[in-house]
């Protein structure tokens, strides 16, 4: 054998070794609790045969606590370049059978040269955890290596998407890092995250809760709003990501997003009859989501956040083959209030499409914010200012289509033309007033009300003079805040234009270091 | 690990040190966490009920009409989120009520998929 060969056989067994991550049985290990192993996570995300592997013979340099002389191959985490659809990402995938996905330093090190790699050649950044926290034996170089990563995701934001996957445990100030990340992914049964454990938890307030009822998959993606996409597998859950990054663009430069799946772009399919889904009685609710669906192509709408803030609908979908983000009530669901929750959901999803020049486009039918001690103590002052703040500070083009109902502070906080929506459309049903008629007709007329001989029927008929007079869409239409009253079935055909004619837009804002959202 | 006294303030040992911090208002007042039971059905909202379309001891499929209540200006739907036998209906058409009461109880009939957290039942129109 020649020297070089025996070289190439070396590099071919030192490759191998490390390739094996944890070793045979911590693998098994894997498998059995349900999750796969981390390369195999990979090849399953990316196009086959795209994956290219930095660091590979990467070594831990800690010497205390009987760490020294210990091989842990790759230090627990994969890293390198890839593509999706033929898109470059870059992607780290921390190594459970490797000293349980522990963060060391050198761990560390990878995972913020697969960032720094990332936002250098602009590519999107997926992170997949599956880890047991910071690695004891390395004490404060473990707590640096993560302040590097959290540093890293701060800068990145805005100008690369980054998606954090959460395939396994991901506890303590782990869970900082996919919070600062743009879009976070869970699987049922699978995902874990929290600050402090049920143990910590019980020691110290003494309240007993089981893993899965604190942080799992179903509490992230229905209560606290962590999770974007709840998956019930991990293959669902990388066809998600699939499906995400052909929405999204590459970096903050990219003038739009075209689709690297379908190119074609027929309009919605025939079965969304779209003068046929609003009912006209303003008490009746529907699914907002056959409005969008009515107007996307091929009426294909990809939520973001299904399950939590379900009163308010956020999503991407296409028109004309190009991406745009939708915002809109939901009067399924608590008849489409804002509230703290749903003010937050769409306030960051507006920033992400802005960030990212997607532009919006938001269906409004609510009736206003939602009344109640909780929601004021909550903080909904707060919170609902984040929605005003998102949409007045967004300069993508932003289009709004009031569909039924706009009373009072919703209104405005809805994409208004005072937020500097680009256009406004209303549909013949839209109720556009301070209030519903009911409140409204009570305080106008009040004193009449009370004199009167008959209070309830002239309530009614005061109701009703109301109604003719203002709830309808010609008030504001005749004081030029809506630029025109359709016909809901040219709803699609508004929009193309609406979005063909902004395309150029420009805006210029005052120079600032930076705003400051009330978050 | 463990607790030695609970009175305004609160003394907690953990790994061997000794933590003293004071209670404040909001904590003493704090719900307590406690497994939600998926067959308990809760308002989410106040609301006034309106209709009631179920009986008690009836059966019950997933996704059926059980009632319509009205809140800020809407006529819900509230459907079953499971199949089932409807075991108790604790409000009455017409009645008013606060969030978070117990509206009715429903026996679920799908044991094999109990969620494990709470999960509002859909709101359907």
């Amino acid at each position: 054998m020649s020297l070089l060969n025996r070289k190439i056989s070396e590099l071919a067994e030192r490759k191998a070794r490390a390739e094996q991550g944890g070793g045979e049985k911590a693998i098994a290990k894997q498998i059995a609790m349900g999750k796969l192993p981390a390369r195999e996570r990979i090849s399953q995300l990316l196009d086959k045969g795209s994956f290219f592997e930095y660091d590979l013979f990467i070594e831990h340099d800690a010497r205390g606590f009987g760490l020294d002389g210990k091989d842990l191959a790759g230090d627990g985490v994969v890293i390198g370049t890839g593509s999706i659809n033929g898109k470059p990402v870059a992607i780290f995938a921390q190594d459970f059978t490797v000293a349980g996905g522990s963060l060391g330093s050198m761990h560390a090190r990878k995972i913020t040269k697969i960032m720094d790699y990332a936002l250098k050649m602009r590519m999107p950044l997926i992170g997949i955890n599956d880890s047991g926290g910071a690695r004891i034996q390395e004490g404060v170089n473990s707590l640096a290596g993560y302040g590097e990563i959290f540093y890293r995701n701060t800068i990145a934001s805005g100008v690369i998407p980054q998606l954090s996957v959460i395939l396994g445990p991901c506890a303590g100030g782990a869970v900082y890092s996919p919070a600062l990340t743009d879009f976070v992914f869970v699987v049922d049964k699978i995902s874990k995250m929290f600050i402090t454990g049920p143990e910590v938890i019980k020691s110290v307030l003494g309240e007993e809760i089981d893993m899965e009822s604190l942080g799992g998959a179903r509490v992230h993606s229905e209560i606290t709003g962590n999770a974007h996409f709840f998956a019930k597998s991990e293959t669902e859950c990388f066809e998600q990501i699939k499906s995400l990054l052909d929405y999204i663009p590459s970096h903050n430069d990219c003038k739009q997003t075209v689709s690297c799946m379908s190119n074609n772009s027929p309009g919605p399919r025939k079965s969304f009859k779209i003068d046929k889904i609003v009912p006209v009685d303003p008490t009746k609710p529907y699914d907002v989501r056959d409005v969008i669906k009515a107007v996307t192509d091929e009426s294909k709408f990809f939520e973001v956040q299904q399950m939590w803030a379900a009163n308010i609908v956020v999503g991407f979908g296409r028109i004309n083959g190009t991406s745009v983000g939708f915002v809109a009530n939901q009067p399924l669901v608590l008849a489409g209030v804002l509230d703290c929750d749903s003010s937050d959901k769409a306030a960051r999803f507006i920033r992400f499409c802005d960030a990212f020049n997607i532009p919006l486009v938001t269906f409004e039918d609510l009736p206003g914010y939602l009344p109640g001690v909780d929601q004021e103590h909550a903080g909904v002052i707060r919170h609902g200012a984040k929605l005003l703040y998102a949409f007045s500070e967004a300069t993508v083009p932003k289009v709004t289509i009031i569909l039924r109902k706009a009373y009072g502070g919703g209104y405005i906080a809805m994409n208004s033309r005072h937020l500097r929506a680009d256009f406004v459309f209303a549909w013949p049903l839209a109720e556009i007033a301070v209030m519903g008629p009911e409140g409204a007709a009570n305080i106008i007329f009040k004193k009449e009300i009370m004199e009167s001989e008959n209070p309830d029927a002239t309530r009614k008929a005061k109701v009703e003079e109301y109604k003719q007079k203002f709830a309808n869409p010609y008030v504001a239409a005749s004081k030029g805040y809506i630029d025109a009253v359709i016909d809901p079935v040219d709803t699609r055909k508004y929009i193309i234009n609406a979005l063909e004619v902004s395309k150029e837009k420009f805006i210029k804002v005052p120079d600032k270091k930076h705003g400051i959202p009330p978050f | 690990m463990k607790k030695t006294e609970i009175t305004e303030t609160l003394q907690i040992t953990l790994l061997g040190r000794k933590y003293k911090t004071t209670l404040t208002e909001k904590y003493k007042n704090r719900k307590i966490w406690k497994k939600p039971d998926p067959q308990e059905i809760y308002s989410i909202i106040p609301c006034t009920v309106s209709a009631i379309y179920v009986s008690e001891n009836s059966g019950i499929s997933k996704g059926e009409k059980i009632l319509e209540f009205e809140a800020m200006k809407m006529k819900n739907i509230l459907t079953s989120p499971f199949a089932g036998t409807v075991k108790k209906i604790c409000v009455n058409e017409g009645e008013k009520i606060a969030k978070g009461v117990l509206m009715l109880i429903i026996e679920n009939g799908e044991k094999d998929e109990e969620p494990t957290t709470s999960t509002s039942p859909d709101l359907i129109g």
